[in-house]
């Protein structure tokens, strides 16, 4: 009996000693979940990564149209990027208005937003999701880092230096839009830890930043003509650089026009022209054109979202437009050409024809009594862009 | 009394360890020779307790960044290919235990040959490094939401049980009742919230409809998910009025200001700045209840039982989310027309006013969640008992939308009533 419990004891006592051996070793990185402790170890990881941060310009989450969102909080469609973009470009001024009564659309038309408003506050997420993304990018992809991994050759670490050129490239378009729109904000770099909350910067220190990095990989980016469809080129660069400097009186108080215009002749000196056809620009197969130096590329097959230009195509739609005309499955009834911008061709000018009036009797007015009527079919005081039509878009550095 | 030291890998790398003791002391007063005059008092014990708790449970591998493959219509354009992409999530390398302090004075009691029994406690739990998924700062992270280990709360309470034979005459007129009671008592605060969180309050309860619109809040001082409201203003019908919220005395002035329309109050420091926005805003009641009491019953006559179970929540509020998003008249002139909320009745709102505090409302509620009767008999030597059970009986509110106790945290999207069963059995043993 004795002896029973001697065995009964040293077992349960290999066990112990066992389970602590075994259980404190907290350090384990995790085997079963993809993390940077082991995603790297497939060197095409590098690709999807860098392709994510262009992703976060097209797309609002893993799965498309919508799903597994990058930013919460907010309808996933309504968070993406170039959305948010062109709502805060174009909305408070006299050129669009969009007829949604979502909270806090309307004071986007009449400039009311205030600090709760969540698109304001979904672009600014977005912008720093867009940086936060381009920040650990780098962190992951430093030479102590490729040392470690052991799998990266000397054709992949080529690849890498052009891939960190493109997300500084991506990270700076992006602290551009945010002086544009924002003013002072913080700066947080790829040496910024992740969880700590930044200190505040100035609108000139971000504008700062934007130029030196921009200066910085300029030489890491192909050159003119020999660049990737999709992905950032040296002009490109110069074009984000011009804009910069061109405002730089606006976001530091000191002009650098000369600079502006060095930056711009470097772009025009490049492959690049105005599209003979002003219209081309807005159809499927814009990737011609030999206008657009940096696009963001959509796709209905690869690339959907219900942003973007799905949402430009869509929510122009409206009113006595018929969606089959302009090859969509559906008119959304929500962004509008103000009479203001609408009266600015004078008669005969050809570009106010791309705008759809209707063929009588079916007319649509220029005026717009009721932002929000589009029942009001038997007025028809609805006009919109005939931009609707093509399944792709590419915005210009602009 | 015991310690327990435990690890997880839940944590970063710095925090993965906590160590919690525990203690308790029991007296078992009836015993003593002081307490043993008394003839009615069965059984007297009080108890003292301290213990420290940890709270780890959350996802796995906060520590490290997640990567989410996208699918095949997220894919990215190089030249002629589509590249699918890789999204590293969110992660927190800070984030430690969450720990409870728990201190507790009990008393057990009986009396009458334990034929009556109970026990009354008083507890203090303060838990620290509390872990909430909260919005985080732009920039601190790789998503705009984060776990985030974000202060301290307390819980301040009793707890009162009384169980009790109130009738035993089985053996003369065939009558007996067995009924229990119990009462607990609940004060939430919100202590601290940690300066590196960079704010001093938190926004949570996402609601419904809004665009990204929180309705809910965590600040010392207050219960947490308190609701963080603009105070509606009536008119002389006491209709709600569209847009139309108190201002609140939010300037704070360097003198106290003399009496006069513009000021708070004589002598007081604080007035409206003129403008309703954000700053406005205010804690305004919270989801959990003061008071939870419930009551069973369990009786018998003869061959009949009956039993069934009472519940009363007080001072439960909740924010009406059905209502503050379908009741407004925009829902049927939009593109897509929807039901209207019956509220819009009595509001007459043409667009969503998610942030008025008609929409909190007390959901204090008296449920009779069961009632069972059965009849037991011998037919032909086989023992039988028929038994009938309703559930969901009834309850008393005056809570406006379908089910007071639908709003999970406090958010009411509940469309359906609950249901009212019956069941009926006849069991038979061989």
């Amino acid at each position: 009996m004795n002896h029973r419990i001697h065995q009964a004891l040293s077992v349960a006592a290999a066990l112990l000693a066992f389970a602590v051996a075994a259980c404190t070793n907290l350090t384990l990185e995790p085997k079963s979940t993809a993390t940077d402790a082991n995603i790297f170890s497939d060197p095409g990881t590098y690709k999807a990564f860098i392709a994510r941060v262009y992703a976060g310009l097209a797309v609002s989450g893993q799965q498309g149209p919508a799903g597994n969102a990058d930013i919460r909080g907010i309808d996933e469609g309504f968070s993406q990027y170039l959305r948010l973009f062109w709502e805060h470009e174009e909305l408070p001024t006299d050129e669009a208005i969009i007829g949604w009564g979502d909270v806090g659309l309307p004071e986007m038309n009449t400039q009311q937003w205030a600090v709760s408003n969540g698109f304001v506050g979904a672009m600014y997420y977005r912008i720093y999701f867009q940086v936060g993304m381009a920040n650990e990018f780098l962190r992951q992809t430093t030479d102590a880092k490729l040392d470690s991994r052991g799998n990266v050759g000397a054709a992949l670490r080529a690849d890498i230096k052009q891939y960190r050129a493109e997300a500084r490239f991506l990270r700076a378009l992006s602290y551009w839009h945010g002086i544009d729109m924002f003013g002072d904000i913080p700066l947080i770099t790829e040496a910024d830890l992740v969880g700590v909350v930044p200190q505040p910067s100035t609108r000139t220190n971000v504008y700062d930043f934007i130029v030196s990095e921009l200066n910085a990989i300029i030489p890491d980016l192909p050159p003119p003509g020999l660049g990737t469809y999709g992905r950032a080129s040296a002009p490109a660069a110069q074009m984000l650089l011009a804009h910069a400097y061109l405002n730089a009186s606006v976001y530091t108080g000191t002009a650098h026009y000369a600079e502006a215009l060095t930056a711009a002749q470097a772009v025009i000196a490049g492959p690049y022209s105005i599209d003979p056809s002003y219209r081309h620009l807005f159809l499927a197969d814009n990737n011609t054109s030999p206008e657009i130096i940096f696009p963001v590329i959509q796709d209905g097959v690869h690339t959907q979202t219900w942003g973007g230009v799905t949402f430009l195509v869509h929510a122009s739609c409206g009113g006595s437009m018929r969606d089959t005309t302009y090859g969509i499955s559906g008119c959304w009834w929500g962004l509008r050409l103000k009479p203001e911008a609408f009266n600015r061709y004078a008669s005969g000018d050809q570009r106010a024809a791309s705008f759809f009036r209707g063929t009588a009797p079916d007319t649509q007015s220029v005026a717009i009594p009721q932002v929000g009527t589009f029942t009001d079919r038997s007025n028809r005081r609805w006009i919109t862009s005939t931009r609707c039509g093509s399944a792709r878009m590419a915005i210009r550095v602009r | 009394m015991s310690v327990r030291r435990d690890g997880s890998s839940r944590f970063g790398p710095a925090n993965q360890w906590g160590t919690f003791p525990a203690f308790s002391l029991g007296w078992r007063l009836s015993q003593e020779s002081f307490l043993q005059g008394l003839h009615g008092l069965s059984d007297l014990k009080l108890r003292v307790g301290y213990g420290k708790t940890g709270n780890q449970s959350f996802g796995n591998y906060q520590q490290f960044a997640k990567y989410v493959l996208g699918d095949a219509q997220t894919q990215m354009q190089f030249g002629n290919t589509f590249v699918t992409t890789v999204r590293p999530g969110a992660y927190n390398p800070f984030i430690q235990w969450e720990g409870t302090n728990a201190f507790d004075v009990g008393l057990d009691y009986g009396f009458g040959g334990q034929r009556v029994t109970g026990a009354i406690d008083w507890y203090n739990k303060q838990t620290s490094g509390l872990i909430f998924t909260v919005p985080v700062c732009a920039g601190c992270g790789l998503s705009n939401f984060n776990q985030q280990n974000i202060g301290k709360m307390r819980n301040r309470g009793i707890e009162l049980s009384l169980n009790a034979a109130l009738l035993d005459q089985r053996k003369t007129s065939g009558l007996s009742w067995n009924a229990s009671f119990t009462a607990a008592h609940n004060k939430n605060e919100m202590l601290q919230i940690y300066a590196s969180q960079g704010v001093t309050r938190v926004l949570t309860g996402l609601v419904a409809g809004g665009v990204g619109t929180f309705i809910q809040v965590l600040q010392p001082g207050q219960p947490i998910n308190s609701f963080y409201m603009l105070q509606q203003k009536y008119d002389a019908q006491g209709k709600p009025i569209q847009g139309s919220y108190v201002d609140q005395p939010t300037v704070k002035d360097t003198v106290a200001c003399p009496a006069s329309p513009t000021c708070g109050g004589p002598g007081r420091l604080y007035r409206p700045d003129g403008v309703i926005n954000q700053d406005d805003r205010r804690p305004f009641h919270d989801p959990a209840p003061k008071w939870i009491l419930g009551h069973s019953s369990y009786l018998t006559y003869r061959n009949f039982d009956v039993s069934f179970t009472l519940r009363a929540y007080l001072g439960n509020w909740v924010y009406n989310n059905v209502a503050s998003n379908l009741g407004t008249y925009s829902e049927v002139t939009r593109a897509s027309p929807y039901n209207l909320h019956a509220s819009v009745l009595n509001t007459g709102f043409t667009t969503p006013q998610y942030l008025s505090d008609y929409y909190v409302e007390d959901a204090s509620f008296l449920r009779l969640d069961n009632i069972t009767a059965g009849y037991s008999f011998n037919y032909r030597g086989q023992p039988m008992r028929i038994t009938g059970t309703v559930q969901n009986v009834f309850t008393i509110t005056g809570y406006s939308g379908v089910d007071p106790t639908a709003g999970l945290n406090g958010l009411d999207n509940n469309i359906y009533p609950r249901s009212r069963t019956f069941t009926g059995g006849l069991s038979v043993k061989f």
